[in-house]
């Protein structure tokens, strides 16, 4: 199917992806998305589009009806992402119950949900598919997806076409956690090479995730489907943030034992903890003193940062030990899915950390 | 000197209770000596009443006739498409107006709100709150006395990721707002930047990253007619180096706006110094300031006319826009439309 302006929702447009989604569809063609936006103080990015924006929230369905219009296709990617599980929740599955079932009354062709490959849980196998099962584990984020899938699947029995896309660590321009958050991370020296921990790291760049979104709208026969989509063949997360070292002009870090790993974790949380205390007694002379080093002294505060937060922590081990390989044999054939090389993906990111002075 | 009342206390009206008046303006006036709030009025009577509740009002509602029996002085701190016509009314009313930036929408409309004030004899102020940080009144001195010799060019730049708790979301709406980054952040840079060094702008050239909104990224190259050239980085989706940098013939001086107790000073050939200046009120400094220029019939620190010249060199910017050349916007494989 093709789309037309007006008649595309998008949820979570003012965020990384829904924010890509709207742009591409702008600048491809010209087309005017219809977003859902819960808070405006996150719409800056948004708002370079002419795109129609309903306040609203995926929990008041009014709101919803509201935004849906007479749109003909959903992207779904909001997702509850507030400091209360219990709302978060809420958000990712009542939320998508609602607007699933606005969509499948007004006759939605396609209800496009952004899910996660967190859905297969902490402990992978080595080669992960579309077959594999999901499984809950200790990941909040990821059990919460399962969750959503659930009620996905649920509408695509009552009618709903629904399409559901798993991607993998999406990077590239906006990206908060792989782009901004890993730049951030190496600036303070928060990546180091511990020996044992090396696995693999199976990345997308943001426009191939979009490009596999859109591919999902265009052919009917993705409907009922689920696609993992992710770059390839994947790297090494030493490789990952390697480029994001390289990038920062730093030098590569020297490896490190498990133990000496697992001791600067232990200092650095000690540190946190009484940093915070003194917070609550000394804020804006603290704030003054760090302000007034940061101009003296760039390399103090730095390092400063890279002791409060240390490098690898406990519960990242385990997802930078991961070997699993995540196939995206099923995008390519029946999408006609063909991401860009990894490289390609992050020299474009390179250009946007500089545009925005983040190196 | 003109006495307000009989407690010499000067009467002010609130139009628009968005965030700015419930973070800004309200602290003030809980202990605010020479002036009183008596009336609040907006749109939506809830957000008004739910403002109104630590103070005792003779007015809060959503009529903005109603308050001109009990105000001295109206503050306009609507949505900026609103600033023209409700100053417009309020000085027709013969009230003194102190109106949020930027003063309106364009330099069309500044002109006649000037010329308002003119005929009535009124006030008419404009809150480019940061001339009165100290340190920005310590930089203007720096200027002003040459101790580093005369301003050969600066480097001004601006960005944060927008976290403005805004109550209407206005700002991202064109026909409301104006203009992006540049209307909102730049009208205070700007502002300053003119204060600094008043000269006439010969030379704009002005990029942006807008795509049929507003502008979220901008970059502005500016000569002065006295020679001085200088650059101007404004973001609201990411922090940029955030320093106002002055290069002067003996030395310069860069000053953080958000940080801005302190400003650097580098002469040539000697150490980095630092000068520490308070932090101070500069809402509250700039409400004593309009309520004196009224009593004593003075200028305020910002009148329309200063007001103007940033809207105008912001409409020049507008005027002279060419989109930011930004790669990754462009490198998607085309998406299924028709």
């Amino acid at each position: 199917m093709w789309i037309k302006s007006d008649e595309v929702l998008i949820t979570g447009a003012t965020g990384f992806i829904g924010g890509r989604i709207a742009e591409r569809l702008w600048i491809d063609c010209g087309i005017i998305s219809r977003c859902l936006v819960r808070n405006f103080s996150n719409a800056a990015r948004l708002a370079r589009l002419p795109v129609r924006r309903y306040p609203g929230d995926l929990l008041d369905r009014p709101s919803v009806e509201r935004a849906m219009g007479d749109c003909k296709v959903v992207f779904h990617c909001a997702y509850g992402n507030t400091d209360d599980l219990h709302l978060n929740r809420r958000i990712n599955e009542e939320g998508t119950k609602n607007i699933g079932e606005i969509a499948l009354r007004n006759g939605v062709k396609r209800f496009v949900y952004i899910s996660s490959v967190a859905v297969y849980g902490s402990n992978q196998p080595e080669e992960v598919n579309e077959k594999t099962s999901v499984r809950f584990s200790d990941d909040e984020y990821g059990n919460s997806k399962i969750k959503a899938e659930e009620v996905c699947a649920d509408l695509l029995n009552q009618g709903l076409p629904v399409v559901i896309v798993r991607p993998t660590v999406v990077f590239g321009p906006f990206s908060p956690i792989w782009t901004v958050g890993a730049i951030k991370r190496v600036l303070i020296g928060g990546w180091e090479d511990v020996e044992g921990v090396n696995g693999l790291c199976n990345s997308v760049y943001v426009d191939d995730l979009v490009d596999g979104l859109l591919l999902s709208v265009k052919f009917d026969r993705a409907v009922g489907e689920t696609f993992i989509v992710s770059g390839e063949p994947p790297i090494t997360w030493n490789e990952f943030f390697g480029v994001y070292i390289q990038l920062a002009g730093l030098s590569e870090p020297s490896e490190i034992s498990g133990g000496k790993r697992k001791l600067k974790s232990i200092l650095s949380n000690l540190l946190r903890g009484n940093i915070n205390l003194f917070r609550r007694f000394f804020e804006p002379q603290l704030m003054d003193f760090y302000l007034f080093m940061k101009q003296k002294s760039p390399h103090f505060t730095r390092k400063l940062d890279g002791l409060i937060r240390g490098g690898i922590k406990e519960d990242e081990v385990n997802r930078f030990s991961q070997k699993t390989i995540y196939s995206i044999d099923k995008a390519r054939s029946t999408l006609g899915y063909s991401p860009r090389s990894f490289e390609e993906g992050m020299r474009i990111t390179a250009d946007w950390l500089r545009h925005h002075e983040y190196i | 000197m003109k006495q307000f009342n009989k407690k010499g206390v000067a009467r002010f009206g609130i139009i628009g209770c968005g965030a700015i008046t419930e973070m800004a303006y309200l602290p003030v006036f809980k202990e605010f000596s020479i002036g009183q709030l008596t009336c609040l009025v907006d749109a939506d009577i809830h957000r008004a009443s739910a403002l109104a509740k630590d103070f005792d009002l003779s007015y809060v509602g959503k009529n903005l006739e109603a308050i001109f029996d009990y105000v001295d002085v109206v503050i306009v701190a609507v949505p900026n498409h609103l600033h023209f016509p409700i100053c417009k009314v309020c000085l027709k009313a013969g009230k003194h107006v102190l109106c949020e930036k930027p003063m309106a929408m364009n330099a069309q409309e500044c002109e006649e709100l000037i010329s308002l004030a003119n005929k009535y004899s009124l006030k008419l102020a404009v809150a480019h709150v940061r001339r009165f940080y100290p340190a920005a009144k310590k930089i203007k001195e720096i200027v002003v006395s040459r101790e580093l010799g005369d301003v050969k060019s600066f480097d001004f730049a601006e960005g944060t990721v927008f976290g403005w708790p805004t109550v209407s979301g206005f700002f991202f709406d064109k026909e409301k707002a104006g203009g992006g980054v540049l209307m909102d952040i730049g009208v205070h840079l700007l502002d300053l930047l003119l204060w600094w060094l008043p000269c006439e702008t010969v030379h704009v050239n002005y990029e942006d990253d807008n795509l049929g909104g507003v502008e979220a990224f901008a970059k502005i190259e500016i000569r002065f007619s006295n020679g001085v050239t200088g650059k101007v980085k404004l973001s609201r989706l990411s922090v940029l180096k955030n320093f106002y940098i002055l290069y002067f013939e003996k030395g310069n001086i860069k000053w953080d706006p958000f940080s801005p107790k302190r400003i650097y000073i580098q002469k040539f050939q000697k150490s980095l110094k630092t000068i520490k200046v308070k932090k101070g009120n500069p809402v509250k400094d700039m409400l004593s300031n309009f309520v004196y220029s009224i009593q004593n019939d003075q200028r305020p620190l910002v009148i329309g006319e200063d007001a103007l010249s940033a809207i105008q060199l912001i409409e020049r910017c507008y005027h002279s826009r060419k989109l930011l050349p930004l790669e990754w916007l462009h490198v998607g494989k085309g998406a299924p439309c028709g």
